[in-house]
């Protein structure tokens, strides 16, 4: 983990460096942060950490962000993550467009590993009180050897109401299984923040999903929530979401955290992150993690 | 009289409301008129030099009345003279740079009672930390438009001299409140003051800005980078949703 945290250190210096020996004049903004600590995975203790870094470039209406995350851990087996995006972003007055590419791989020592590509187009109309967002999507993915293409497109309101900003949506995606088998999704929702103007905020989001594979429909409910707050050094994150079939909770995830600023050095931030997470795949997946975080911008 | 030293514990945003309500009824609206009152015994061997910055503010087109407020808080709290003379002038000093920046930006209301709101707001703001210069960098702000444009969605103020002055204080009262919860350095304070100011948010709107701050930090983005992700956006003109879209797309998780 310590050398993969050198090694996205070093690819920021580095796109700094060729941006500096080509000229380029735009404002250029690198963030990196890291954590490590000690989990329990299940009751077992796991060896953690974690490194994101991320590097902007902006000129006028212009700017291209590029963001990888590493994850690791080490117990009675060797497990790792790593997800990398690059935007590309023009905003052109009330316009926004944002290309993305996205990659990313996981695996346990002993398993298959899963990967996922992903191109990704949004264009936004923002207006004061109401956007409109549409988004398409083609992502060629692998989970446990099983490889699929999943093309999706999803369209989206946003209107400020008060506090808040309700925004009705439908999603839809097509996805064709190498192994043979298509399925397609429909997901009309609404999705709902709130923003007090104190500092805590909270997300909803429901919808009803209608799941074709070969000509058999099946519904599901799927829920995302979201609760942030901020108090003093502490900042606090509670997520999850769950999907309901017919069967009952097929699937769902939940993470509290709390991360506390404890201080200073240099321009570098020292904090306490702790977090409880559960995770709804197969088996249920229950994990506890304290330890310790540094950051820089 | 107590000095808010300690800008990162205030509810700014609280202090303002309260410095926006209208005077106790029953408050003397001169000084002179106040040394008469049974509150004002204990300050008899200070009479003349109120009076002569009672003369002062007159002079200087600055209500009575915000003085005399000032006076009742002191004598409520039992402030020994020698230290409210003192106090005073300078709360005087801070309501005539006030007085000064709304006329150098031609924004002075036109009624007695906003102009008074408008000093007692920036006044505190002031005590709060602010200098008049910080204050100034502001109040030019909302001359200025987003680079969207238009300004019907902000309630005209580049058009309406009276509204810039009430939405300058709101976007400083809000960037203090900010800097005092999330340990903004004075910089991304000013910054985040300025840009509000000019940006294309309505006033009212400008407390989300907290919201959406703890949202960043939740997610895991520092203090000082969410704000540099926000002012950008508003710069550029973006709506709320505009900017929580900009924040979320700070992090990735594989």
């Amino acid at each position: 983990m310590i050398s993969a945290t050198i090694a996205a250190t070093g690819r920021v210096a580095a796109l700094v460096l060729l941006c500096s020996a080509f000229g380029v004049t735009a404002e250029t903004r690198g963030t990196f942060s890291t954590e490590a600590g000690a989990a329990f995975l299940d009751g077992s203790p796991v060896a953690a950490a974690e490194a994101a870094a991320s590097l902007e470039l902006a000129e006028g209406r212009t700017a291209s962000r590029f963001l990888c995350n590493l994850q690791g851990r080490a117990g009675a087996l060797l497990s790792g993550s790593a997800a990398a995006r690059a935007d590309f972003s023009w905003n052109p007055g009330e316009l926004s467009t944002v290309c993305s590419l996205e990659g990313g791989l996981s695996g346990t020592e002993g398993g298959l590993p899963s990967w996922r590509s992903a191109l990704g187009l949004l264009v936004a109309i923002d207006g004061t009180e109401l956007s409109t967002k549409g988004s398409l999507g083609l992502e060629r993915q692998s989970v446990d050897g099983l490889l699929s293409t999943i093309a999706d497109a999803g369209l989206e309101f946003s209107y400020l109401a008060g506090d808040f900003l309700l925004k009705p949506k439908v999603d839809g995606s097509f996805a064709l299984a190498d192994a043979g088998g298509t399925t397609l999704s429909i997901l009309p929702g609404l999705g709902l923040s709130w923003y007090p103007g104190l500092p805590v905020s909270a997300s909803l989001a429901g919808g009803w999903s209608r799941s074709y594979a070969g000509s058999t429909p099946s519904d599901s409910l799927v829920a995302e929530a979201g609760l942030y707050a901020a108090l003093g050094p502490a900042y606090g994150r509670i997520e999850g979401s769950a999907t309901i079939g017919a069967g009952g909770l097929s699937a769902g995830a939940a993470e509290a955290g709390i991360t506390f600023d404890i201080g200073r050095i240099g321009k570098s931030r020292l904090s306490l992150p702790t977090r409880a997470s559960w995770l709804l795949g197969g088996s249920p997946v229950f994990s506890l993690f304290a330890g310790l975080g540094l950051s820089m911008d | 009289m107590s000095s808010l030293r300690r800008a990162g514990s205030i509810p700014a945003l609280l202090i303002l409301c309260s410095a926006s309500l209208q005077a106790l009824p029953n408050l003397p609206s001169s000084i002179a008129e106040w040394l008469g009152s049974p509150a004002a015994a204990a300050y008899a061997p200070i009479a003349a030099e109120l009076e002569a910055m009672a003369s002062t503010a007159r002079s200087s087109g600055i209500p009575e009345i915000v003085l005399v407020e000032r006076l009742q808080e002191g004598a409520l709290k039992n402030i020994r003279p020698a230290l409210l003379g003192p106090a005073l002038r300078l709360d005087l000093g801070r309501f005539t740079a006030m007085r000064e920046l709304l006329a150098h930006f031609d924004c002075l209301p036109g009624d007695t009672t906003s102009l008074a709101s408008l000093l007692r707001q920036g006044a505190i703001l002031m005590r709060a930390g602010y200098t008049d210069t910080e204050l100034e960098t502001i109040l030019a702000a909302t001359g200025s438009q987003a680079a969207g444009g238009g300004q019907a969605a902000t309630g005209g103020y580049a058009s309406d001299p009276e509204a810039r002055g009430p939405r300058a204080l709101r976007a400083a009262a809000v960037a203090l409140d900010a800097s005092g919860r999330f340990g903004l350095s004075v910089q991304s304070r000013l910054a985040l003051g300025r840009a509000l100011a000019a940006s294309e948010l309505s006033a009212k709107r400008f407390a989300e800005l907290l919201s959406l701050l703890a949202k960043a930090r939740g997610l895991g983005l520092s203090s000082d980078g969410a704000i540099a992700i926000i002012i950008q956006g508003l710069e550029r003109g973006a709506s709320l949703d505009a900017l929580e879209r900009d924040i979320s797309r700070r992090t990735i998780k594989p």
